[in-house]
């Protein structure tokens, strides 16, 4: 049991760097099943096992801003109690979601409250002046996930199913859907500091143009940019147009600069 | 003036600093700080005063979101932009956020179907067929190849990057600059306009009225005009920042206001 323990941490810190490594997907159910199959003796069953959770993963994968179930945690629980157990695969794939989805609780409080606490760390050790400690806030962070997940999954294969479910029970449903809504609202905050610092007169009809594509008529973010860039050129074109006349003119009556 | 360059190890350091792009994601500032790292060995080497470093690691800390497979182009791009403000004063560094929100929408929406929707589906329909039959030759295939083209694309897109945006700064005589930067910005804030309406999602369902087909706050403000409510929060929150309100009093409220609204049911998820 502690030889299993310690096996199992071993491989979830691996597997928890896959986004450290280039999102190398080294973490994937299909990765880690085998390997947890060598550890209890059973590369065969662990490679089907994983293969089998592999497609349920499949469909859950993060585009743009959604951050799916943690398929790390899903696989690598799932297969060792599959096999310490000797469950069948209808028991595991019901374990597999609430494993994943206590996964992805834990992820948001890091998303939503440690992390962006650690922004801010890094914001005032860039003003006084510390570029490396702050360049370093991402390494701290990083690695906090790691760990943290770590020891989670070591943590609930040592107390096993039956507590983790008990445990997902107790987490209250407010709670969790809270930190839910909150990572739909969160981003409103990144894009007002990203306005406070590029908005002013000259660009805010074209902030609406990209609003009104997206919320009217439907425009996904890539069509939308390549509405931006035409609009963009058009004005570009615009804009030269007038510098070049503005430099006829100038020339013309003596050299005085044309203000528009 | 003494002109820094940036050599190809310093571009290599970038890749190298990129690889962990997706590992300190958060719903503030999505990947800022991961941004930040990456372009912290080019700042350090780019600005020998301690001021001007200060000012782009802030700039870099900015909202930073992308595929991680595709963003080292843009930390290239902005790594050309960085060496033509480390060398020129004039230069309105302003430009270099402009271009990363601009780049960041088109090379997600390129960077998510190509790595997250057809790669990624090729690798494991491969990796899952072969590891059913008992093949350990499965999930090796699945990683060679996602990550072959996953790590071909990080390295050749950092030195393209850069590569592309020397040449394009180069052609730009000094006079033009102004109206690039202008245009870039455009490019920018259209796309922020989109992801404000994206990518912020709020749903308010208390009902104002009875009956059968009751009309909620949500159907209230969706039909005054559609993703209002982000719109308004987004903007809310601009004002409160230029108030001063410090960041994490406001981070602080909206997580309040988010499980209060979970609990009493007047916010839905």
């Amino acid at each position: 049991m502690l030889a299993q323990a310690i096996g199992i941490f071993f491989i979830a810190l691996i597997a928890n760097m896959q986004d450290f490594i280039g999102s190398s997907f080294i973490g994937r159910p299909l990765v880690t099943g085998p390997i947890v199959g060598l550890l209890f003796g059973d590369l065969q069953q662990g490679l089907i096992i994983g293969a089998t959770l592999e497609l349920a993963f499949l469909g859950l994968m993060g585009i743009g801003a959604t951050v799916p179930p943690d398929e790390i945690i899903g696989g690598i629980l799932t297969t060792a109690l599959v096999l310490k157990n000797g469950y069948g695969m209808g028991a595991a794939m019901t374990l597999v979601l609430p494993i994943a989805a206590l996964g992805l609780a834990l992820k948001n409080i890091l998303y939503v409250i440690i992390f962006p606490a650690m922004n801010h760390t890094a914001d005032s050790l860039i003003d006084e002046g510390k570029i490396q400690q702050a360049a370093n806030m991402h390494l701290i962070a990083s690695f906090t996930r790691i760990l943290m997940m770590t020891i989670v999954t070591t943590f609930a294969f040592v107390v096993g199913s039956g507590t983790v479910g008990a445990i997902l029970k107790m987490i209250p449903v407010g709670f969790t859907d809270g930190m839910t809504i909150a990572t739909n609202l969160l981003p409103a905050v990144g894009f007002a500091m990203l306005i406070n610092m590029t908005f002013s007169k000259k660009v805010a009809p074209f902030f609406f143009i990209g609003f009104v594509c997206a919320a009217y008529l439907k425009v996904d973010t890539v069509g939308t940019a390549i509405i931006g860039g035409i609009v963009a050129m058009i004005m570009y074109i615009i804009m030269d147009e007038i510098r070049k006349q503005g430099k006829g003119n100038g020339s013309a009556d003596g050299g005085v600069e044309d203000d528009f | 003036m003494t002109s820094k360059k940036l050599s190809k190890s310093d571009l290599k350091g970038i890749f190298w600093r990129s690889l962990p792009m997706e590992a300190s994601f958060n719903y503030e500032r999505m990947m800022s700080l991961a941004f930040a790292f990456t372009m912290s060995g080019v700042i350090k080497k780019l600005y020998t005063n301690k001021e001007d470093q200060k000012q782009a690691m802030k700039r870099h800390m900015e909202f930073f979101n992308c595929t991680s497979a595709t963003s080292p182009f843009i930390a290239g791009v902005a790594a050309s932009l960085e060496e033509k403000n480390a060398n020129d004063p004039s230069f309105d560094a302003s430009s270099i956020n402009a271009m990363k929100v601009g780049l960041m929408g088109p090379l997600s929406g390129i960077g998510d179907s190509i790595f997250w929707g057809s790669l990624r589906i090729i690798a494991s329909g491969i990796g899952v067929s072969l590891a059913k039959q008992g093949n350990i030759l499965g999930p090796i295939l699945f990683l060679l190849i996602f990550n072959i083209p996953n790590v071909l694309v990080r390295y050749f897109g950092t030195i393209w990057g850069y590569k592309l945006g020397v040449s394009f700064i180069d052609r730009m005589a000094s006079g033009l600059m102004d109206n690039v930067t202008y245009a870039i910005n455009i490019l920018g804030n259209t796309v922020i306009g989109a992801m404000v309406a994206t990518m912020v999602v709020i749903k308010i369902p208390v009902k104002l009225s009875g009956g059968k087909d009751p009309q909620t706050i949500q159907s209230f403000f969706d039909a005054l005009m559609p993703d209002i409510l982000p719109l308004l929060i987004t903007f809310l929150i601009c004002w409160l920042l230029k108030k001063h309100v410090k960041v994490v009093y406001i981070l602080l409220g909206m997580l309040v206001i988010s499980i209060l609204g979970a609990v009493f049911g007047f916010m839905a998820v």
